[in-house]
């Protein structure tokens, strides 16, 4: 009854926070970037909202679970990521972006068919990524209410393109804010309680974690995920560089008013990310571990965890915080993926009405009225595609799903981004070879390999037998598009050196 | 190479480092530094400390610069 009260307010706040939005909603601006007037400070929870999905709280802990110290990869790759964004991206994104990252793209290079292929690499990114969250909010509320999980995920599918549709960029930073300041609060009281069962002792609550562990020697050993070196190294790269070329990410710099703001919102959301990871990695996993782990209050008639591995952190709340506790962090992790889902979707509806309606197919030439009607019927487009595809993948692990599609953004946006920032050599044609070679390859060893070949499709082996493939895709992305730019000796490819100069000159 | 590269590339050494460790030195990240606290870990809060201080050094040094530019 508890977590059914918890979960009712947080679809009463947010669906307020919706129509608030929607009364200061009116032009294109505002639907896209929050008219550009989102702070440094709430544009950085914002973005740790925005990036702390279901994979973080559900996913993570449902890897140190099972693997220990191995999900230290997973946690580590988003602090790199934020790091190329500080460090190398935010200025020239703030500087020379408007709705989408594929506006910095398109400033140096033929603006049509850059605009067709990172809308495609976006919306194949945002659409799997949307998926995985919809995976965890139905197993989330399939185990709390026991309603079945189709209608599960129908309900998280509804309440997206109301968000999304009805308020635009504005209802869903807020949401997002929302969700961060609860998530960050709730996580760091779960960490507390877990540490309270434990006498404040680390030392009694790793000896009991090590004690049930059943992923390796003990709990902080590495190798419970077993990776061999390229897959360890594939799926680094998939998510530090996926990370960073995230369009639901990146388009949050273009919310704020300058490039000072950006900055700012990066290390907020740095800091908001690396204090969650070491309270999930260093206390709630292994509580986890310890009051989970064979507990026949959470263990269902065959053995298994209630819910999946994923739920283990839920449980736990259950556990050392009682039937109230656990509602509100039932909420928290339902809330998380509301706020997720929602970036993502305005991502991929800003691919669709802004990049391939508004700039390749009426070419610039469109009225705003036009655009947003465009914009949501385009959300429950994505709505209904994101339904399907949540149940045909029901019960797979998120954080596994999460790095697949990191994968295509590791293999496709980021590396035309940063060569569009940093390398002059860049041409159109390079773009295009080694973006379209990026996107083919990652979709492409995605289901042929064991995650979707096997764990979806149900054959015996899968056809490419690694798991993570960012490693080739990625690198074969970047050398097809050095190796295409360099030879390109067309006139557009001076055209494109040349405006090289000229966006250099405009970022000061 | 310029700063903002610098310390780009310093933070990404470290998750590299820590990504390759798993697979190719388990033994060397599960060395203890002090009673449970192992190599590993030491490893992992550096990531996640390593990244914050970097960040402020550098967004204040880029406020500092902004400043300059519009005094002059």
């Amino acid at each position: 009854m508890t977590a059914i009260t918890c979960f009712l307010l947080i679809i009463l706040i947010t669906v307020g926070i919706t129509i608030v939005a929607s009364r200061r909603t009116h032009t294109a601006d505002d639907f896209y970037i929050a008219g550009g007037k989102i702070g440094g400070v709430a544009n950085g929870l914002a973005i740790a909202g925005d990036f702390m999905s279901a994979a973080t709280l559900l996913g993570i802990s449902a890897i140190i679970f099972n693997a220990g110290f191995d999900a230290a990869i997973y946690l580590g790759a988003p602090l790199a990521a934020f790091s190329i964004l500080i460090f190398l991206m935010t200025d020239k994104l703030q500087k020379l972006g408007r709705y989408t990252f594929t506006d910095i793209v398109a400033a140096r290079l033929k603006e049509r068919p850059t605009r067709i292929l990172v809308a495609i690499t976006t919306l194949a990114f945002s659409i799997m990524y949307l998926m995985v969250q919809v995976v965890g909010a139905g197993s989330l509320i399939q185990i709390l209410f026991g309603i079945e999980y189709r209608w599960a995920v129908l309900l998280v599918t509804a309440l997206m393109v109301l968000y999304v549709a009805v308020g635009g960029m504005i209802a869903t930073t807020w949401v997002q804010i929302t969700k961060a300041v609860m998530l960050i609060i709730g996580v760091a009281v779960l960490a507390m309680l877990s540490l309270a069962a434990f006498d404040f002792n680390f030392s009694t609550l790793y000896a009991a974690a090590n004690q049930k562990f059943e992923g390796g020697e003990y709990v902080m050993a590495p190798g419970g995920l077993n990776l061999s070196t390229l897959s360890a190294l594939s799926l680094g790269l998939s998510l530090c560089f996926g990370l960073a070329g995230s369009p639901h990410l990146l388009m949050r710099f273009f919310t704020v008013p300058d490039a000072r703001a950006a900055r700012q919102s990066a290390g907020v959301a740095l800091g908001a990310v690396a204090f969650v990871n070491v309270l999930l990695f260093f206390v709630i996993g292994v509580a986890a571990i310890a009051i989970v782990k064979g507990n026949p209050a959470y263990l269902d008639a065959n053995g298994n965890i209630m819910g999946g591995a994923n739920m283990v952190s839920v449980h736990l709340a259950q556990a050392v915080g009682g039937d109230v506790f656990f509602g509100i962090m039932a909420a928290i992790a339902f809330a998380t993926i509301l706020a997720v889902v929602a970036g993502l979707t305005l991502a991929s509806v800003s691919a669709i009405s802004h990049d391939l309606y508004a700039k390749v197919l009426k070419d610039g030439d469109v009225d705003e009225v036009a655009q947003l009607r465009v914009s949501r019927y385009a959300t429950v487009a994505v709505g209904v595609l994101v339904t399907i595809l949540g149940v045909l993948f029901e019960g797979q692990n998120i954080a596994y799903l999460v790095s697949l599609a990191l994968t295509i953004g590791a293999s496709t946006n980021f590396p035309l981004l940063i060569l569009s920032m940093y390398w002059p050599g860049l041409t159109t044609r390079g773009a295009v070879a080694g973006g379209a070679v990026g996107l083919i390859l990652s979709v492409s060893l995605i289901v042929l390999g064991p995650g979707v070949w096997v764990g979806v499709l149900g054959y015996d082996t899968a056809i490419f037998p690694e798991a993570y493939p960012a490693l080739y895709s990625v690198l074969l992305a970047f050398a097809t598009m050095w190796l295409v730019s360099s030879l390109d000796r067309s006139a557009q490819g001076a055209r494109d050196r040349q405006s090289f100069s000229t966006m250099v000159a405009t970022d000061g | 190479m310029t700063r903002p590269w610098i310390y780009a590339i310093s933070v990404f050494a470290l998750f590299a480092l820590l990504v390759a460790g798993v697979p190719l030195f388990p033994h060397v990240l599960g060395i203890s530094v002090s009673g449970q606290f192992t190599v590993g870990m030491l490893l992992f809060i550096l990531l996640h400390t390593g990244p914050l201080l970097l960040a402020l050094l550098y967004l204040r040094s880029r406020d500092r610069e902004e400043q300059a530019d519009h005094s002059k």
